[in-house]
């Protein structure tokens, strides 16, 4: 015990050493590799203390401890890899090849426990990789209660952001799987997230954009409605996107109050064509035909057509034109839409419009 | 030809000679002796010697030896000799190639090929088998055996392309096109190179084949393809984001733009991206990677692949840098191609961007143009406007100076910018006086100025004009609007001179027909009806289809209802609506043509003419009069019960409309004839009760004028037939007067029986017959009936009015939170402004939201008076005295004839005081005064505040004089008179003449009316206490 402490005060800035005969700090032990830039040690995690990560030697436990505090170890550039065994090498191998079932009872002895630890995630090494690879076996196995427990019981402000993302996969794949209970479990456990830092927003910007792509707007104005509650680079874009939704919630009340707050943006500025064709579309829907039209031409000219919501500006202004008594600019807009984004849902709707247009025509 | 070179790296050639020497080299039993046919001599050991010294250098040499080798083991059984045939073969086909190589003739590639097809045909499990089947191809192609390259190249990215190293197929896939092109099968090389566009192959092989196709595609005029292609680069980041491609696609735009195919123009042009987005994704990425290459630059943990990425990423950001700057170039055929598509609302913001974007660009003038007529086609009248004016603004913009000002007139005609346009026209009829453009420049200001009213400016300007330039194109123009403004301010010697001027020097004008019409409107003025009627007869004799068609036939209708030719007069009324005539025209001709039926006893036909004008137009805010015309022609009648059956009608066909408030007329019309009827029978029987009872009443009513007037006014019900029966010209006056004695006591003297004077119970009948043909229920009644089904039925605008009618005259209780803002919405515009007065005391705000409202939606409106009236009563209250004047001007300017014109032309003039524009104040003021109408009162008030601003400019003289005026004018407004007698005395007490002010006290004293004066004790006062 004694030669190990040792070894390790004249690394470290600030070591808290304490003899104590205190078990286990409620946690799994775990050995663990300190890489500083120039030096490793391989001790036993025991468990966290406050700020503090605890420690001890590796071999019998004769109960000194050593204390390192977080910011010591950021400070340091410290790298934590849990020493994890060759199984569950194997086992990663296995999830690779498209095997989730066999890397399941591989991985998860190893890193389910590291699950406790979950403050550490913030510290570089393998913790992050390792929890998503057992993630990832979980929902390919569709282990989803296990999987949602395990989720629910995470202190979600502590999840580093490629961890949300894995999260947010999952109630992608929950979707998918029509487990509805356990993505609602999940959902409203993001949604109870408080004070998320910059790069959370970040992740659950990104799933509110995924929910709306595949058309459930009500989760992702969940979403960007969390978002757009937090001050961060994201606001805006979240309270553009929850006004689209809630356009398509048809939650007129709510989506007025929102549209009223919406924040103004010049004309050259990123989502300005956004805002504008949110605009066009609630216009359209009260019937306000050359406002609407305005806003939709004024968008669409100052939108990329690489933007996600381009094919639907274009449908928008074909409408519109129809609205307005323009048929051969309609067709033409329609034509525009099918042609050039034929995956889209809005190419979709336009074939429509001119398959009905024909089929009018004697 | 470039694809030659390509082939000749032949595949695997280096190992080859290696092999077979390997394969020969051990002393075995050479068991194909036998089969010697050439070199009989040599073994073959020594053959495959051979073949390797001349291998190299000579490989037509070593042909021969190669033959004889194979001839040799054709047909060898064992697997050793097997496999000496194998690679002997292989090396036979390279060596024709090698030997194309030097020599250059394609001869020597073709001698190859049946080698190729034989190691193809029999060594299918070779791993050279691909190389082979290239190897064929290729030397078919060099050969220009196109069709039988073409079957290679086929076979080989149908069977070998995920074989084929990256740079070999790029170049197989080239010369698989040049064979296709050459074959005439450029249509079957399509279905490979779609497979080349996926994601799993190198970028060059994926943009080969991309434009590739697009060539092919273009020349086959294939267009559902380009389609397709255009859909695979969408989808495709690489693509998207690639130079080339981008102005592949923006030439290809081009050409479809030249040859009037829009919407492909349109889709390739959207889908370019500017090169300012390319470079920024390509700088994104790269600052991403640079970042990290600092990162990890002592760790080594680079990965190749981002190395790689990193390298192609600066090259590309050069490319792109130095590429061509087509953005605006871009804009421009972009939005050009929208407008042509007709899609003018993308096409005018495209222009606007340019505008915006591109200030320095060489064809600014262009875009500045293109943003002007877009604004204009899609109605963004205000920035047209502005784009027209910075056009005309900028010196060096020429080229579309003349269309510019012309729509930009056009558009200051509409919206009465007189002022600009009179400037513009200035302008450009100084600049192109003989351009046949300045005629209708000058068409533009007449018809604006004329529109305003404005005719002075038209008298003074337009002949200046013509002076200047006699021979301009403008000239007949000028004349016309001369004539029009002569004509509309009254002056019709001096129109008809202007027209017959014009007709007489410009024959061929386009204004020849109104000039020749508007003569005769001038003889009309004139009061020359035989002339007008000549002019009018003679101008529809062949003016057939003419605008003015209608209005001539309005003309020559009420010239015969002035001849009394009552058919004739109806026929041409008639006639104004079957010509087409504007609404107020045919309502003219209605209302004209039931009036002379009305004045003829016509009743049936004057009825059924006002229903056929409410049927045919129900949203005429004159179906309210006609329901009220025929209301009193019903009454004329004695037709009581008809009367109100159709007020009822009227509002309930109408009463729900909330556009128009006439029905609120109807309604209001309904209570007080009723009122009106009730309370005339009352007073009436009252009257003659009292008159024939009480000789004192009788004599006052008889002998003294002053009473009999006094009681006239106070009771304005009695039948005005009581009135004619009491002039002393009447039979009846000296009847009475016998026996009524003109000094009898105040009570007491003879009663007179009403059998004795029949006129009297005549009167008194006729009263009480209106009375019982009333509806039994009174209006307060029926309306309440009326609002509750009103309000079951949904019918909130009839609601509302019904309740306004009893709030303001049974005293309804209603509280202002009971209008929300649905049922304000819902509200008719007289409806609305007693909502706003009602709720102006608790919340202003809304109250003047509501009228800003109303008198924007409908400004014409009676309503809207009374609506711009509150507002400025509500401004005034809110000290935004400002803006009170603004409202009350527009009373004035809009609705002069309205009841509250004059009081807001006096609360203008208070609005301006209290802005201390006291000068304006006067001029308001005076206004009243020049209105000989409006004498009375008002005229009291406004001398009077005339004098007070006179006081407060401190120009005393003058104050005092238009206080004096009106103590001695306005004597008979005891209100007015006393505050002018106390100012103006207070004037003379500070300048000293006490005396002067002490007579003038004394004068207002001995006024008869003083004394009804809130202002007679403090005056005299101050007489006592001088």
């Amino acid at each position: 015990m004694q030669p190990f402490l040792i070894k390790m005060i004249p690394r470290l800035c600030v070591l808290a050493l304490a003899l104590s005969s205190a078990g286990p700090l409620g946690a799994a032990e775990l050995p663990v590799e300190l890489r500083y830039p120039m030096q490793t040690d391989s001790v036993i995690l025991t468990g966290l203390e406050g700020s503090s990560l605890v420690f001890r030697p590796k071999g019998a436990d004769f109960g000194g401890r050593a204390y390192l505090d977080f910011s010591t170890l950021e400070k340091e550039r410290v790298m934590l890899n849990f020493l994890l065994s060759d199984k569950f090498y194997e086992g990663l191998k296995k999830l690779k090849n498209g095997q989730p079932l066999q890397a399941l009872p591989l991985i998860e002895p190893e890193a389910r426990p590291m699950l406790n630890y979950i403050e550490l995630s913030h510290l570089p090494g393998n913790y992050v990789s390792t929890v998503q690879a057992y993630f990832e076996a979980l929902r390919g196995t569709g282990n989803w209660k296990r999987l949602t427990t395990l989720i629910a019981a995470l202190p979600m402000r502590e999840v580093p952001p490629p961890l949300l993302d894995e999260i947010g996969q999952t109630t992608l794949s929950l979707h998918r799987a029509q487990a509805a209970t356990d993505l609602e479990k999940i959902h409203r456990t993001l949604l109870a997230m408080d004070s998320a830092g910059p790069a959370q927003l970040e992740v659950l910007l990104s799933l509110g954009d995924s929910w709306r792509e595949v058309g459930e707007y009500q989760k992702a104005f969940d979403l960007y409605h969390k978002v757009s509650m937090e001050k961060s680079a994201h606001q805006v874009v979240a309270n553009l996107w929850a006004a689209y939704c809630g356009f398509y919630l048809e939650d007129s009340k709510s989506l007025q109050s929102i549209l009223q707050d919406l924040p103004k943006i010049q004309i050259n500025e990123a989502y300005f064509s956004l805002r504008e064709l949110i605009d066009a579309r609630w216009k359209l829907r009260q019937a306000e035909y050359p406002p609407a039209m305005l806003a939709a031409a004024r968008g669409k000219t100052y939108a990329a057509v690489t933007d996600p919501w381009y094919p639907e500006l274009l449908h928008t202004l074909a409408l519109l034109y129809e609205k307005m008594e323009m048929p051969d600019a309609a067709t033409l807009a329609h034509q525009e839409v099918s042609i050039m984004f034929p995956a889209s849902q809005w190419a979709s709707k336009s074939l429509e419009i001119i398959h009905h247009q024909n089929n009018k025509t004697p | 030809m470039m694809v030659k070179g390509q082939l000749l790296r032949f595949r695997c050639a280096a190992v080859l000679g290696v092999l077979i020497l390997c394969f020969l080299a051990p002393t075995r039993t050479l068991r194909a002796e036998a089969q010697v046919e050439n070199f009989p001599d040599l073994t073959l050991q020594d053959l495959a010697a051979q073949v390797d010294i001349r291998y190299g250098p000579q490989p037509a040499e070593a042909i021969p030896y190669m033959v004889e080798i194979k001839t040799r083991l054709t047909n060898a059984m064992s697997e050793e000799y097997r496999g000496i045939y194998r690679e002997n073969l292989y090396r036979l086909g390279l060596a024709h190639m090698r030997w194309f190589e030097q020599s250059g003739e394609k001869e020597t590639l073709l001698e190859g090929v049946p080698y190729w097809e034989e190691f193809i045909a029999e060594f299918l499990s070779d791993k050279r088998h691909p190389l082979a089947v290239m190897n064929r191809a290729d030397s078919l192609f060099a050969g220009e055996q196109w069709d039988a390259a073409m079957e290679g190249y086929l076979y080989t990215t149908k069977v070998y392309h995920a074989q084929i190293k990256e740079n070999d197929l790029l170049g197989l896939l080239q010369r698989m096109v040049h064979a296709a092109r050459e074959s005439g099968r450029i249509g079957e090389a399509n279905e490979p190179l779609w497979k080349f566009l996926q994601g799993s192959y190198s970028y060059p092989v994926r943009l080969f084949s991309l434009n590739s196709l697009f060539d092919q595609s273009l020349e086959a005029d294939n267009i559902t393809e380009l389609l397709q292609l255009v859909t695979a680069i969408n989808a495709d980041r690489d693509f998207r984001y690639d130079i080339g491609v981008n102005l592949r696609l923006l030439h290809t735009g081009d050409k479809f733009e030249d040859e009037e195919r829009y919407l492909e123009a349109g889709l390739l042009f959207s889908m370019v991206l500017p090169v300012e987005q390319l470079l920024k994704v390509v700088e994104d990425r790269l600052i991403e990677l640079e970042e990290w290459a600092f990162r990890n630059r002592s760790s080594g943990d680079a990965s190749k692949a981002q190395l790689t990425e990193l390298v192609t990423l600066r090259e590309q950001r050069l490319e792109l840098v130095a590429a061509p700057k087509y953005t605006a170039n871009l804009r421009w055929r972009q939005a050009r191609v929208l407008e042509l598509m007709e899609r003018k609302y993308e096409a005018y913001f495209g222009f606007q961007r340019l505008v915006n974007n591109y200030p320095q660009h060489r064809h600014i003038e262009q875009f500045r143009y293109a943003a002007f007529t877009q604004g204009i086609e899609c109605g963004n009248l205000s920035e047209a406007i502005e784009h027209g004016e910075y056009y005309l603004a900028e010196p060096s913009y020429l080229l579309f100076e003349k269309p510019v000002a012309m729509r930009l007139a056009s558009l200051y005609a509409r919206f009465e910018a007189v002022d600009k346009l009179s400037v513009l026209a200035d302008d450009f009829l100084h600049r192109f006086p003989f351009e046949p453009v300045a005629a209708q420049m000058s068409h533009y200001l007449g018809q604006a100025l004329l529109k305003k009213g404005m005719v002075e400016r038209i008298i003074e300007d337009f002949p200046l004009w013509v002076a200047e330039y006699p021979d301009g194109a403008f000239i007949d123009s000028a004349s016309y609007w001369i004539g029009m403004a002569y004509l509309f301010s009254g002056d019709f010697e001096s129109a008809l001179g202007a027209f017959n001027t014009l007709l007489a020097n410009y024959p061929g004008s386009v204004y020849f027909k109104e000039a020749s019409f508007r003569r005769g409107v001038a003889h009309f003025g004139l009061g020359q009806y035989a002339e007008a009627r000549e002019v009018f007869e003679s101008w529809l004799s062949d003016s057939s289809g003419h605008p003015l068609v209608p209005e001539a036939h309005v003309f020559l209708g009420d010239l015969d209802a002035m001849d009394a030719r009552v058919e004739s007069a109806l026929m041409n009324y008639r006639q104004v609506e079957i010509h087409g005539g504007a609404l107020a025209l045919i309502e003219h001709a209605y209302f004209e043509s039931a009036a002379l039926l009305l004045a003829n006893k016509r009743h049936a036909e004057h009825d059924a003419m006002l229903e056929e004008f409410l049927n045919k137009y129900p949203k005429s805010a004159s179906c309210a009069e006609a329901i009220l015309r025929m209301a009193e022609a019903a009454l004329d009648q004695g037709l009581v019960l008809e009367a109100f059956a159709r007020f009822r009608s009227g509002i309930e066909r109408f009463g729900n409309d909330s556009k128009s408030d006439d029905v609120d007329v109807v309604i209001d019309s309904w209570w007080e004839q009723d009122s009106t009827i009730r309370a005339g029978a009352a007073e009436t029987a009252a009257f003659i009760k009292a008159f024939l009872g009480e000789e004192s009443f009788r004599a006052r009513m008889l002998y003294d004028r002053i009473a009999q007037i006094h009681h006239f006014q106070q009771h304005g019900a009695i039948d005005p037939g009581i009135k004619e029966l009491l002039t002393v010209r009447h039979p009846l006056y000296a009847e009475l007067a016998a026996c009524t004695d003109a000094a009898v006591a105040a009570t007491g003297g003879r009663s007179l029986s009403l059998e004795d004077y029949p006129e009297l119970g005549e009167l008194l009948a006729g009263s009480q017959a209106r009375l019982a043909k009333l509806p039994p229920e009174k209006p307060a009644q029926v309306f309440r009936a009326m609002y509750v089904a009103a309000l079951e039925a949904g019918q909130e605008t009839l609601a509302l009015r019904l309740l306004r009618v009893l709030n303001q005259r049974d005293g309804e209780a209603v509280e202002a939170k009971q209008f929300t803002t649905d049922w304000v919405e819902s509200a008719s515009p007289a409806s609305k402004v007693w909502i706003a007065r009602l709720i102006a005391e608790d919340d202003a705000d809304r109250a003047i939201t509501i009228l800003v409202q109303l008198i924007t939606e409908v400004p014409d409106s009676a309503a809207a008076a009374e609506g711009l009236f509150l507002l400025g009563e509500l401004e005034s209250q809110r000290n935004n005295h400002e803006a009170a004047q603004a409202y009350h001007n527009r009373v004035l300017e809009e609705h002069f004839t309205s009841i509250y014109a004059r009081q807001s032309a006096i609360l203008r003039g208070d609005a301006l005081r209290q802005s201390e524009r006291l000068q304006d104040a006067v001029e308001a003021y005076a206004l009243v005064l020049n209105q000989r109408e409006w004498r009375g009162e008002v005229w009291a008030e406004a001398t009077f505040k005339m004098g007070d601003c006179f006081a407060q400019m401190e120009d005393l003289a003058k104050a005092q004089g238009f206080y004096e005026r009106t103590y001695l004018a306005f004597s008979a407004y005891p209100d007015w008179s006393g505050r002018a007698v106390l100012a103006s005395a207070d004037l003379l007490e500070a300048l000293g003449e006490s005396n002067s002010a002490q007579r003038t006290y004394q004068y207002f004293l001995d006024l008869p009316t003083s004394k009804d004066s809130p202002y007679y004790d403090a005056i005299r006062r101050k007489r006592l206490t001088p």
